[in-house]
């Protein structure tokens, strides 16, 4: 994978005079960075926003940001890290300024969990384990629908990105605490759903 | 047997971070072992799914964007002002021939109206005759088949005038 992949004329042409003067980022070499970590962006926008146009949109963004303020990037966090933290600033942004636009569309276009059950990967194929496989994942998808927006977040960054907790304390600028206690609830809610499903059967 | 896990020490587990109390309770546990399991299995249905569904949706948008080579943000910001473009030339197209058309047919009306001012003075002149007429009507206190009652004398006045000359 390369930057064409995100767009090339969206970047920015380098100025080597203006940029000479400064020091130099991981960000310079931008291809790696893309072939590394964009299709992880990506997963986690679309597991956020359920929109593949827009998930792709904004990942592309993402990058496009990260190249725009690679010199405010110090190395004080994982370069991952630091891009999920931007792609979590856009998601926030979009979300915000077109909530009524985003969640119409959103319902209109919304993937539905029977639409994903037949992606499941099943290493024992027998019909059984993949229907309840099949049932579990609707149930989480379903449930990480109606988390709270930061609930939902965090939950992916765990569960989807598989990120550590001090990492998505510092990709969303929350305690760690905070963070746990969100995962906590998350898990909570899906729990209950498990326990009422089981009653239901 | 000891208390089952809490729902906290269940979630510790999950996210990879128990005690060893909590292990050790697993161990003979076998409600708490199969609940950590059911949620286990369904957190990685999850994952494996949104894992599948995005590498899907990644090589589905790559070969989208390559086509055209062009990206999403940049054909929307592109589209918009064609979009409006076409629609302000499209109105333009439908309401030119109509104002046209309007006009037309005003032309021979305008053609037709000094017809109408030509036969407008005869017209008025009429109509205040008719007021004239009817005004004189109005004003007289008697009405004109009334009037010969009005002076009874004026009868015989003219009879004696006509005798005397004879």
């Amino acid at each position: 994978m390369s930057t064409d992949a995100i767009a090339p004329n969206l970047i920015p042409d380098m100025q080597p005079a203006a940029t000479a003067d400064l020091a130099a980022t991981p960000f310079d070499d931008l291809d790696t960075i893309v072939a590394a970590y964009q299709q992880r962006i990506f997963r986690f926008l679309l597991a956020s926003l359920r929109e593949p146009d827009l998930a792709h949109t904004l990942t592309q963004e993402t990058f496009l940001r990260a190249w725009t303020t690679r010199f405010a990037f110090r190395g004080e966090c994982s370069i991952p890290t630091w891009l999920t933290r931007i792609a979590l600033n856009l998601l926030r942004d979009h979300t915000r300024t077109n909530r009524f636009r985003f969640w119409r569309r959103v319902s209109s276009q919304a993937v539905d969990a029977a639409e994903l059950a037949p992606l499941l990967v099943h290493p024992d194929s027998s019909l059984d384990s993949r229907l309840i496989a099949s049932e579990q994942m609707t149930l989480v998808w379903d449930t990480v629908g109606t988390l709270s927006d930061r609930q939902r977040t965090i939950f992916l960054l765990r569960f989807v990105d598989e990120m550590e907790l001090p990492e998505i304390a510092t990709s969303t600028g929350l305690p760690l605490s905070t963070v746990k206690s969100h995962l906590y609830r998350a898990l909570g809610i899906i729990r209950a759903r498990h326990a009422s499903s089981r009653k239901l059967q | 047997m000891n208390q089952h896990l809490t729902h906290e020490q269940l979630c510790d587990l999950i996210l990879g971070d128990p005690s060893p109390e909590t292990t050790d309770h697993l161990r003979d546990c076998h409600l708490c072992a199969a609940e950590l399991a059911t949620l286990t299995q369904s957190l990685a249905a999850f994952r494996s799914a949104t894992d599948v569904w995005a590498g899907r949706e990644w090589i589905h948008q790559q070969t989208r964007t390559r086509e055209p080579h062009r990206p999403a943000s940049s054909i929307k910001t592109f589209m918009f002002p064609a979009l409006w473009t076409a629609v302000a030339a499209l109105l333009v197209a439908v309401t030119l021939p109509l104002a046209l058309h309007h006009n037309a047919p005003s032309s021979t009306t305008t053609t037709a109206k000094p017809a109408a001012v030509a036969t407008q003075p005869s017209a008025t002149q009429s109509d205040e005759a008719l007021l004239e007429e009817i005004d004189q009507t109005l004003s007289s206190s008697i009405p004109s088949p009334m009037q010969p009652l009005n002076d009874p004398t004026a009868g015989r006045h003219n009879q004696s005038n006509t005798q005397r000359k004879n």
